[in-house]
């Protein structure tokens, strides 16, 4: 395919932002050259405020652009219709729904509105389509239930079958994870990596939830709060330090290897840990929750052994002085903060 | 509807009534006369007024996405009740309608009155509907109520007891008046009224899931709100314009039809609103009449009295408020 082809949205020189009749437009974001192809999922991730939902609403064609180009599809936002829009984009935003009264299948079919007539009436091809789109976000068990008796996680699943009724081939959702467990936030982004990988769709969505964007999307954008966006392999920007860039602050800092935030505060003293493992792993997890650095050459504290018995493990720890067994973390810990107490009040 | 036709503070048999609306004109006694000239016209009137201002008022409840709004939530009828109260209260004193024109012509004056009020407010609120969004707009329409109402209680304090009087039978609404030379209008107004909004089911449904997610469907949002508002505010201008305001059937039978069909789907609620708005307001207009009693009842004290229960009880008993809007 070629390059042409192969891109569903792109940004030339964009500005965001709102307008204002009577003040200067307050810029959210300015100069975006970005690009989505179709077959990928991209994550749009910043911190709060940085302007993701400005920058989807102005993708979407619901917000004006301040300047620059944006183009789905080959063609221009600007020039198209409303129709002509719709069938190319579809979106899932965080608006409240109040659609009572309204069954699952009522909700989906509410896409097809570019398709239809002026009566409204489904035809075959409808339906048809209709039901594909809740196969493949799993809702079709649930066709005949009231909308607001749903699960949010499953009304999620319900706007993005209805995304999907509307037969657009690029879709854009804003916070989709929002409001969601876990366990559904996962099943989320498979459903939609599914669709970008086999429906060849291109899907943007913004989120900040780190971890699962990094482990689903194909390509990240990554929005500072100052509106600049930095796109890439999630491992490509993660080696170019963009994360530690947008997201660092006090207080919170980057963890390189682990991919993931933690927060950020000097040791003030250390441990040192003999042991190997997933026991040792989340002992380290622990100590450095509690605030020990772990740092080897360092005068430590507090000394940790780990073995096992019986298949159970077992921790030995000293505070610098006797040697002491634990069952379990938590009672490790709770003789170490008595330890502690007893030393400031002897 | 033959019930509305039958009973009235003389019951009139059956037959008679048969007879007369086909045309057994040679009769020409008294029954039947009272049957074709006074009521099949009110009874026209009440189904097409109920008709209207039920649908008006569902149009209103999904744009605005409120439970509360009614067909005069733009203030419509504020504007006519300032035009009325301009004809009764100022013209009519200062003898440009004498107390014997208020008898024959004077019915149409007030009809014009409110009629013209209740369209200057409408095309002043389509203005503003393209410029700001919905929920300014509903409270731009209210403080223009209150505006208005000020004004015409300003009017009031300064007017003659006899005027008042006047003037508050028009505001309690009433389907009587409309004789069969002014049904040859107020049909065709509602009729097209009612015919406008076909059209525009569609964007009503799209408009249930919000502004945002209709545009994102293709809607012209705009343009769609000041269609639908406009055609919603002259169904309700039409009807105050000739039958005075009359209040809660537009927000009540949208509400009774949701709980009759369980739906939201606007295909459903237009018909089904403009058939139970039409038969809610034949069954007040009866009551009204209280068939065998000399007086007759202020009409909108009929619909609220009696109206208020059901809906009530209809409510409580589905909880589809909260279904249908949220929160």
């Amino acid at each position: 395919m070629s390059e042409e082809l192969d891109t569903a949205v792109s940004l030339e020189g964009v500005s965001i932002g709102y307008e204002s009749r009577n003040e200067a437009n307050t810029v959210v974001g300015s100069d975006l050259s970005l690009s989505l192809k179709f077959g990928e999922l991209v994550c749009l991730l910043g911190p709060n405020g940085a302007g993701k939902s400005t920058l989807i609403r102005t993708l979407a064609g619901l917000d004006p652009a301040l300047s620059g180009k944006i183009k789905i599809d080959g063609s221009d936002l600007e020039t198209l219709s409303p129709n002509e829009r719709a069938r190319k984009l579809s979106v899932v935003l965080t608006d409240a729904v109040p659609a009572g009264l309204f069954t699952v299948y009522g909700i989906v079919s509410l896409g097809r509105h570019p398709h239809t007539r002026w009566t409204g009436e489904l035809g075959e091809e409808d339906r048809a389509r209709i039901n594909w789109a809740m196969e493949s976000v799993g809702v079709d068990s649930l066709a005949r239930r009231q909308f607001d008796e749903l699960s949010d996680g499953e009304r999620q699943k319900v706007m993005i079958a209805r995304a999907l009724a509307q037969e657009a081939s690029i879709l854009v959702l804003d916070e989709p994870t929002a409001f969601v467990d876990l366990p559904r936030r996962v099943e989320l982004m498979r459903i939609l990596q599914e669709l970008a990988h086999k429906e060849n769709m291109a899907i943007l969505l913004s989120s900040h939830d780190l971890e699962i964007s990094l482990r689903s999307a194909d390509r990240l954008w990554l929005m500072n709060d100052r509106g600049a966006i930095a796109a890439g392999l999630p491992e490509d920007l993660a080696i170019r330090g963009a994360f530690a860039e947008v997201f660092e602050s006090d207080g919170i800092g980057w963890d390189f290897e682990q991919g993931g935030f933690q927060l950020k505060r000097d040791p003030d003293r250390f441990a040192r840990i003999e042991g190997e493992g997933d026991v040792a792993v989340w002992t380290r997890k622990a100590l450095l929750r509690k605030g020990y650095g772990l740092d080897a050459d360092a005068e430590w504290a507090l000394e940790v052994i780990i073995s096992n018995i019986n298949g159970h493990p077992i921790w030995r720890a000293s505070a610098r002085g006797p040697w002491k067994t634990f069952d379990s973390l938590e009672t490790l810990f709770q003789w170490v903060e008595a330890q502690e107490k007893a030393g400031r009040s002897p | 509807m033959l019930a509305n036709i039958c009973l009235g503070s003389a019951p009139i048999p059956f037959g008679t009534v048969i007879d007369s609306i086909l045309g057994a004109k040679d009769s020409g006694d008294i029954m039947s006369e009272i049957v074709r000239e006074f009521r099949i016209p009110r009874a026209l009137t009440a189904f097409l007024s109920g008709a209207a201002l039920a649908v008006a008022g569902l149009a209103m409840q999904t744009v605005f996405r409120n439970p509360l709004a009614d067909p005069f939530v733009l203030g419509v009828n504020s504007g006519a009740s300032l035009g009325v109260a301009i004809v009764l209260l100022v013209l009519a004193p200062t003898g440009v309608a004498l107390t014997q024109g208020l008898h024959l012509s004077g019915h149409l004056l007030v009809v014009l009155g409110s009629t013209g009020g209740a369209a200057i407010v409408l095309v002043l609120l389509l203005v503003l509907a393209q410029r700001v969004d919905v929920m300014s707009l509903l409270i731009l329409g209210l403080m223009l109520s209150y505006g208005i109402g000020a004004i015409v209680s300003i009017l009031m304090f300064y007017s003659m007891a006899e005027r008042l009087q006047s003037f508050f039978s028009w505001s309690f609404g009433n389907f009587s008046g409309v004789t069969w030379s002014q049904l040859s209008v107020f049909a065709p107004a509602i009729l097209i009224g009612l015919a406008a909004m076909a059209p525009l089911i569609k964007t009503l449904d799209a408009f249930l899931l919000g502004e945002r997610y209709a545009q994102s469907m293709g809607v012209r949002v705009k343009q769609g709100r000041v269609a639908i508002l406009g055609c919603a505010s002259l169904l309700a201008g039409v009807v105050t314009g000739f039958c005075g305001p009359i209040g809660f059937l537009g927000i009540a039978a949208p509400h009774f039809c949701r709980f009759l069909f369980k739906t939201s789907q606007h295909r459903i609620l237009v018909p089904g609103s403009l058939l139970i708005g039409g038969f809610v307001a034949l069954m007040a207009d009866l009551i009204a009449k209280a068939p065998g009693v000399e007086a007759t009842l202020p009409l909108n004290a009929v619909t609220a009295l009696f109206g208020a229960p059901v809906i009530v009880a209809a409510l409580l008993k589905q909880r589809n408020l909260r279904k249908v809007f949220g929160g």
